[in-house]
């Protein structure tokens, strides 16, 4: 608490003036000493508690020190108050006006010119798909032909690619299979949605403009960071590809432009400019966040200063609490209720337009996948009978049904293999049938036909319809999954076989729907959800996600696990087939779902998917690397040119210095205070904290959690937070030079300047995919792990004017031993997909020839699965041929019983 | 007298201030209005600290006695009665039984409460050679009795210290002795004392540090005086005592930290403190919080050390040196010499490297030769015969060394080239650095090639020992086992062996680890490169004492074995998808939602439930929980300046209550990061900070809002209140022997599983 004591060194002369408590914090002071604390440090005396008297002018009111020095600052030339000012209602009328002059908007015209030279230069270059284009360019096909798909991603600015793609002319065909694939010749209006990202990044150089000006910089600071984002290469690559990146800090940008000119705006709250910019704050907010998680950073950033802001109001006697009410509902609406809003609806488009049926349903939920055109599951007869033919649905992870095929495990008991298996073929239905006691008491009643439902705690059996083994377990070990408590599960048994207590599971109903209370109580399909517990092992019918080995076809492991936590042991009926149930027998259905409910499952969905992107990639970087470069990576590479994410050094260097210096500094000065030294730092103190304070945070906030994460990260993650940094560095150079002659000042901004012109111009030929010298590409490798290959430049001595000639193969002494990995396409859901896609398909027509049999079937389910077949296409079908192995029928097989 | 009368209340201040300008200011008037009375009443408000000796002098004396005795009263009541090892007894008991028969074993937590246990051990007759194995009933010749209640006086010593905390933190004596019943009353924290546990001497620990600390904070007005340091010093050495009996005690640690921290920093501020002064209160506390510490903790394991001194393979882990110092170690006796033709087992330096290895299996890519892996375990696979083909004296003229030379006989020494035979598959330790290593594309890959082999006619199959580093009294240039680390230099490219730290594939590599050769021109140093001869054997050597030989540094041994123990603590993972009746997540430990049993449920065994007293978990839970927001409430009027205390006042009471509450904080929060498992013990010195905060609330909520006479009602209605609780469930603390059915009302909870295990199947 002792700082409290000490707020009274930070309080200067002159800015009491400034403040209209004056008079009061005076009026108080004297006679009660306000502060609480006791000083009882420094030899016990504790005759100076209180805060030392008459001098002791303390209290939260001093804490904001606000002190305007407008000469030392030079506002007057900008017209600018910038955020902080006094919030008093009497303020208002003294504080000018925010207004950018006609020259300035001159002068952003023109750099904005020549950004758009710099930054739409030779657009069409390469013509072949870069790096992650291949994602999301395949996206916007599917947003345009409107099948689902997955992605780790929130849909805006995917949307955008689709909407860009449709507006130039793509129709969706092209697939961006791989890196390097010839855009020409596929006719893909590449050009128009590279538009798109490309004039969002130039957006960043007026942005950047603007929002320099609200801080309350000068001219001649904004103008340089609109010029240094516009020559930064890093920003210049990633957003002249169709990558997300550009849109999302298209949105930061503007979220942190509409909060600079919001503060403008603080003494007259509520104005409408005030809610104006405060709303568009917020609707932009909602975009960045839609666009990438990320967003959630920048929530974080103005979240941290709404809180500095209001925690000032607080300390504002003048304010009242009414006032104060109404700032802080304001805000909750616009930065949080807005963003909300905005994030669902986008959702809602993203859903409305991706209506068909698509290869991103494996990830969903029944329930969702029933909302998409082209799926209709359930519509089952809803009462389960012993002697239905039911198909069991995995209810936790969407990994499919419940499966078994002639083919057997090759560890363990080496019985009959039960998987899970994510496509419906008539190897997935089960036979519920009455254990031998109970069968044999239902043939003695007296209506031995009678159908008789199934109840919660019946013990049953379940017979495989194709193979008639029945689901079995035992005290073996599964083949994946090798923990004592887990048990394996296999189908046993043999056509006429009685079967044993091995094949014994009791039905315990967990859940049942709300909507038909009797769920709970007796099997119903779709709303019941259920554990089967092996009556002999006391384990639970068990799967969590583990790919069995190509023996078993990829499929997904079950198993049997003693003491498991629910979730994962839950299990749904999905299809009921029962030729002895009346036609009109009730019917289950899958519960419709509403925009929330769709956008929970999906973002559940996201999230656990980007958390399990921890596949190692070639080109991943963990964050402390981020701030001085340490190394690019590969986008593209053909012949002699290719595109190398890298940044304009100096630009990355000095915004990261100048970062870390605003923390050294305010460190160094709160220590100082404590000991009752101000210093004002040439009277910039204040803007100092307040305007690169700010960047600063949002630098900090961008950049720090990834240090967190566990997932694969890369260098253009940086991005955002390298905007914040470069604004911080303009802002720091600004403030700190004022008191220079405009002589010298305007030498460091222009030296500045033409340092980082001269580095762009000099790794230029890597972001736009120019051939370069191999010379001047050697001499420009400053740092060990800049790895892009220098090698298949063309030499100055071999062939100075003959750019197309160097297509032969370099001599093999390759500059650097190991030869860095190519442009690699890295598919971040190829990890996830193998998890949660079906195996490769089998062709079990060919395993179970019998035909007849599946027709009927067929009919029979016909209701039932129409179109969900339509999974992804087999990867590969000589894995079936090994599967049935040329003459295997299922006679073949020799069945050898275990028990 | 300073007293007041009881309870007698200042009238309140109003703040009424108001000021214009601010436009309906009259609206913020309830919040305007936050005060709390100046005055705190009680039992005798505080007592100044000088007169406080000579009050606690008459009576306080009676109190502490009468308090420790009802104390062991609770703990010691039937304490022998379930003649079998119960519990973590199974764990606890038999480790202590190695401090008697000497053996060396590894666990997870450091010694000192261990030792305690070994004592107790020594002291009731034991010889060391019961095994303690859970349920087993004790022999006779097994005092366990005495065990346990040599260890329930840990439990017991609870009580008097909770008093004493309390009366430190200016508490009146009346609620200082309501908080150590609490403490004493506690179902838990009671059953917990009457077994031969860990939990006892860290809970004792953990509220010495706490009583230490809260008598150094009123001494803090002198510094640098006699009793300061006395203080300084005992809080130094209960904070080694704490983190020395389970790391647990870190977070005690911890909590002296920020308290010296902020201290530190108020020092600072202040702006009477010289420079001078200020750096000898760093010093100061640099000594006597950290230095101190330290030294205790480290005396606890050189003790440790000195007593297990019979070999075990649980040793395995030690440096090489430990190992052949212990009595009993295979690795001590061993032929001295290297000689061709000795069969060698190579260890790599590297954490986790395990043995030179090589199996009938094949790399899938590469060359596609036989693999080279490191194995973690003693196997025929691991054995290499070594060959001495010529002396190089240094790598450049190896040039003239041919791969088929005839073997030399003698003793091996550095610079000489040898061969290494791979006895069980009849090949040649071989790289060519043709291939990428399988794992780690920066090194060359290294691959075993059969006798016959071409390759075997290659200089790919030298390779120059290089010694780096040896044993002082085995620096002759010669090869020996254990006391020389060698590197082992291709002669044919001149690439360094090593393990890379990285695993193979489970499916063709078996997980096991990756061997390859270094080719840069840098490389060679760090442990990755280092291999020792572990075990050497050759008939027609004569045998010699290694362990003499060997050195064996305290520090070193320290390290080693506090990394292997932080190694194995992290490994303790739980399946998330699996119940496990015993361990319950930190989240639900405030509420007690899973209670657990700590013994076989059957109808005539004598059952004990691991059950809290319920009103005091629920209690403290929400006196800790409600913390924050009340301090939270009180910024917010601060920064309104409508706080208004009298001055001194709010910082003895913040002082107080963020000690308590602070304690609790750390000593429970952080269990949210851990990944290892947990039980539902670990939150016990979580629970006795909680339980001295609800104590305390109680004393300053009664302070400020209750007349005298409804605060004394409130102060004995609380301790009844507690009291019948515990003696509700004091038949699963002291055991129940009847049919769990005929105990009714014990499940104030449904998850609690006093008739049924709520989660079996």
């Amino acid at each position: 608490m002792a700082h409290l004591e000490n707020m009274r060194y930070r309080r200067q002369p002159g800015a009491a003036a400034a403040y209209d408590d004056a008079t009061v914090i005076s009026g108080m002071s004297p006679s009660t000493p306000t502060t609480a604390v006791d000083d009882s440090f420094g030899g016990g005396d504790g005759g100076d508690g209180g805060g030392g008297g008459g001098g002791g002018v303390a209290g939260p009111a001093s804490d904001l020190g606000y002190s305007y020095e407008k000469k030392d600052l030079d506002y007057a030339s900008l017209g600018a108050a910038g955020p902080g000012a006094p919030h008093g209602a009497g303020a208002a009328e003294r504080a000018p006006r925010f207004a950018i002059s006609t020259n300035q908007w001159l002068a952003l015209a023109l750099i904005t010119v020549l950004a758009a030279y710099v930054r739409l230069w030779r657009l069409s270059n390469p013509a072949s798909v870069v790096f992650d284009e291949v994602h999301f360019g395949k996206f916007a096909g599917k947003y345009i032909n409107g099948t689902y798909f997955f992605d780790v991603h929130p849909p805006l600015a995917k949307m955008m690619f689709a909407a860009a793609g449709r507006l130039a002319g793509y129709d969706g065909v092209f697939d961006f299979k791989s890196i390097g694939l010839d855009y020409v010749a596929a006719g893909v209006p590449y050009v128009g949605m590279r538009l798109m990202p490309a004039l969002l990044g130039l957006a960043m150089v007026p942005i950047s403009y603007v929002t320099l000006a609200a801080m309350g910089h000068a001219a001649d600071a904004c103008a340089l960071g609109a010029l240094l984002v516009t020559f930064e290469n890093a920003l210049l690559t990633q957003s002249r590809l169709i990558l997300l990146d550009a849109a999302l800090i298209f949105f930061t940008g503007m979220t942190v432009m509409c909060w600079a000119l919001f503060f403008t705006q603080s003494q007259r709250p509520f104005s409408g400019r005030w809610w104006t910019y405060l709303l568009l704050t917020g609707v932009n907010m909602g975009n960045a966040l839609s666009c990438k998680w990320v967003g959630l950073f920048l929530v974080a950033t103005i979240g941290v200063w709404t809180l500095k802001d209001l925690w000032e109001r607080l300390g504002d006697l003048s304010v009242s609490l009414p006032q104060l009410a109404r700032h802080f509902a304001a805000r909750t609406f616009a930065l949080i209720v807005v963003p909300l809003t905005v994030y669902l609806f986008w959702f809602q488009i993203h859903f409305m337009v991706l209506h068909k049926s698509g290869d991103g349903n494996a990830f969903m939920s029944p329930e969702f996948q029933n909302s998409l055109d082209g799926v209709s599951l359930g519509h089952t007869p809803r009462d389960i009978y012993y002697g239905s033919r039911i198909r069991l649905r995995h209810a936790a992870t969407n990994a499919g049904y419940l499966h078994s095929h002639l083919s057997n495990y090759e560890t363990g008991s080496k019985q009959q293999q039960v998987t899970l298996y994510g496509f419906r073929d008539e190897n997935n239905y089960w036979v519920i049938t009455r254990t031998d006691a109970n069968e044999q008491k239902a043939l003695n009643s007296s209506d031995p036909t009678a159908l008789e439902q199934i109840k919660d705690g019946d013990v049953v059996r379940l017979m495989h319809w194709k193979t008639h083994r029945r689901l079995h377990s035992h005290d073996q070990r599964p083949p994946v999954t090798t923990n004592d408590y887990q048990n394996e599960v296999s189908g046993y048994g043999w056509e006429g076989f009685k079967g044993d207590s091995n094949d014994h599971w009791r039905v315990k109903i967990l859940e049942g729907d709300p909507r038909v209370p009797e769920s709970k109580d007796r099997l119903m399909a779709i709303h019941s959800r259920f554990r089967l517990v092996h009556v002999n092992q006391r384990c639970a019918l068990f799967s969590n996600r583990k790919k069995l080995p190509k023996w078993g076809h990829e499929q997904t492991e079950v198993t049997c696990m003693k003491s498991a936590k629910f979730p994962k042991t839950i299990w749904r009926i999905e299809t009921n087939v029962n030729e002895q149930i009346p036609a009109d027998a009730p019917l289950a259905e899958y519960r419709r779902l509403g925009l929330i409910d769709k956008v929970l499952e999906a973002t559940a969905v996201m999230w656990r998917v980007n958390n399990a992107l921890t596949k190692s990639h070639p080109y991943e970087s963990r964050p402390h690397t981020w701030p001085w470069m340490r190394r690019g990576m590969a986008f593209w590479g053909e012949d002699t040119r290719r595109i190398y994410f890298l940044g304009t050094p100096i630009v990355w260097w000095l915004s990261f210095v100048a970062c870390a210096a605003f923390g050294f500094v305010q460190v160094v000065l709160f220590l100082r205070d404590r000991r009752g030294v101000y210093n004002r730092l040439m009277g910039a103190r204040e803007r100092y904290a307040e305007s690169v304070g700010f960047f600063v945070t949002g630098w900090l906030m961008h950049w720090f959690p990834f240090f967190i994460m566990g997932r694969q990260l890369f260098l253009h993650h940086y991005l955002p937070a390298l905007w914040m940094a470069i604004l911080g560095f303009v802002g720091t150079l600004d403030l700190f030079t004022r008191r220079l002659s405009r002589k010298v000042r305007h030498v460091l901004l222009f030296g500045v300047l033409l340092v980082t012109v001269r580095m762009y111009f000099q790794y230029s030929h890597l972001a736009y995919g120019t051939t370069w010298t191999r010379e001047g590409c050697m001499s420009s490798k400053w740092l060990k792990a800049w790895d892009y290959d220098c090698s298949r430049y063309p030499s100055v001595k071999d062939a100075p004017l003959a750019p197309q000639a160097p297509a032969a193969p370099q001599p093999t002494a390759a500059p650097e031993h190991n030869a860095p990995p190519e442009a690699q396409h890295f598919d971040p859901l190829e990890h996830e997909n193998k998890l949660n896609e079906p195996a490769p398909r089998i062709d079990h027509d060919k395993l179970n020839s019998n035909a007849d049999k599946l027709n009927s079937e067929m009919k029979k389910a016909a209701t039932t699965t129409k179109g969900a077949d339509k999974g992804p296409v087999p990867k590969e079908e000589e894995k079936d041929e090994n599967f049935v192995g040329g003459d295997a029928g299922h006679d073949h097989h020799t069945i050898a019983p275990l028990h | 007298m300073n007293q007041r009368g009881l309870g007698e209340k200042a009238p309140p201040v109003f703040y009424d201030q108001r000021h214009s300008g601010g436009g309906g200011g009259g609206g913020g008037r309830a919040f305007d209005e936050v005060h709390l009375p100046q005055q705190a009443g009680g039992f005798g408000a505080y007592p100044a600290a000088g007169r406080q000796r000579a009050r606690r002098g008459v009576d306080e004396r009676m109190v502490l006695l009468v308090l420790t005795l009802l104390a062991a009263a609770t703990k010691l009541y039937r304490i022998g009665r379930r003649n079998n090892v119960s519990w973590d007894e199974a764990h606890f008991g038999k480790f202590g039984a190695y401090y008697l028969n000497r053996t060396f074993y590894h666990d997870v937590h450091p010694p000192l409460a261990k030792m305690l246990v070994g004592l107790s051990e020594l002291l009731g007759g034991h010889n060391g050679t019961f095994r303690f194995k859970g349920g087993e009933t004790y022999p006779a010749y097994v005092n366990y009795t005495f065990m346990r209640v040599f260890n329930a006086w840990f439990g017991i010593a609870l009580t008097p210290l909770a008093y004493l905390t309390c009366r430190q933190l200016r508490m009146p004596a009346a609620y200082a002795a309501m908080a150590a019943l609490f403490v004493t009353l506690d179902n838990a924290i009671c059953v917990m004392s009457r077994f031969i546990l860990l939990d006892a001497p860290l809970l004792a620990f953990t509220a010495l540090a706490l009583a230490m600390l809260a008598r150094f904070h009123r001494a803090r007005g002198q510094p640098f005086g006699g009793e300061w340091w006395r203080r300084l010093l005992l809080t130094g050495l209960a904070l080694g005592l704490v983190a020395s009996a389970k790391w647990v005690g870190l977070f005690a640690v911890a909590l002296v930290g920020g308290y010296t921290i902020v201290e530190l920093y108020e020092m600072y501020c202040s702006p009477r403190m010289t420079l001078g002064v200020y750096a000898r209160h760093w010093a100061a506390r640099i000594v006597g919080l950290i230095v101190v510490p330290l030294c205790v903790y480290a005396l606890c394991f050189k003790i440790h050390f000195a007593v297990l001194d019979r070999y075990h393979s649980s040793a395995s882990f030690m440096p090489v040196g430990f190992q052949t110092r212990l009595r009993g170690s295979p690795l001590a006796h061993q032929p001295y010499e290297i000689h061709t033709g000795s069969a060698v087992r190579l260890q790599g330096s590297h954490p986790g490297a395990g043995y030179l290895h090589s199996h009938t299996h094949n790399y899938p890519a590469g060359s596609g030769g036989q693999q080279i892996t490191g194995y973690g375990y003693a196997d025929p696979n691991n054995i290499w015969n070594i060959q001495r083909r010529a002396a190089a004296g240094s790598f450049a003229s190896a040039a003239g060394v041919s791969p088929t030379e005839p073997a030399i006989d003698g003793a091996i020494g550095a610079g000489d080239v040898v061969v290494l035979h791979h006895n069980a598959t009849k090949s040649f330790l071989y790289t060519d650095q043709g291939h990428e290593a399988p794992a780690s594309r920066e090194f060359r890959e290294v691959s075993a090639v059969g006798e016959n082999s071409t390759e075997a006619q290659t200089r790919g199959v030298l390779w120059v020992v290089e010694i780096v580093g040896a044993e002082r009294s085995m620096r002759d240039g010669g090869l020996h086992p254990l006391g020389t680390p060698l590197r082992l230099r291709s002669a044919g490219g001149g690439c360094l062996l090593l393990s890379t730290g990285t695993r193979l594939d489970k499916n063709w590599g078996w997980g096991q680890a990756e061997i390859a050769c270094d080719a840069r021109g840098d490389a060679g140093s760090g442990s990755r490169y280092l291999w020792t001869v572990e075990r050497h054997i050759n008939a027609k050597l004569p045998v010699a004492n290694l362990g003499r030989m060997m050195g064996s540094s305290f520090l070193r041994n320290f390290g080693v074995l506090n990394r292997q123990m932080w190694l194995t603590n992290n490994a303790l993972i739980p399946d998330h998808d699996k119940h496990n009746v015993l361990e319950s997540g930190p989240a639900s430990w405030p509420f007690m939602v899973y209670p657990m049993r700590m013994v076989g449920w059957d109808d005539a065994g004598i059952k004990y439930l691991e059950i809290g007293n319920p009103l005091l978990w629920w209690g403290s839970a929400a006196a800790c929980l409600v913390f924050p927001a009340q301090l939270l409430f009180w910024l917010l009027a601060w920064r309104r300046r409508a706080l208004r205390w009298q001055p001194g006042r709010l910082r003895e009471y913040l002082d107080g209550a963020l000690i308590l509450w602070g304690g609790w904080a750390l000593h429970y929060l952080p269990f949210f990061l851990m990944g290892r498992v947990t039980y539902l013990h670990h939150y016990l010195p979580a629970l006795y900070f909680g339980v001295l905060f609800l104590a305390y609330q109680i004393h300053h909520l009664s302070a400020w809002y209750l007349g005298p006479r409804t605060a004394r009602s409130t102060l004995i209605a609380a301790t009844v209140l507690v009291a019948a609780a515990f003696w509700w469930f004091s038949p699963l603390t002291y055991g129940w022997n009847k049919p769990i059915r005929e105990l009714r009302g014990m499940e104030w909870v449904s998850t609690w599983p006093v008739y049924e295990d709520k989660l079996a199947l």
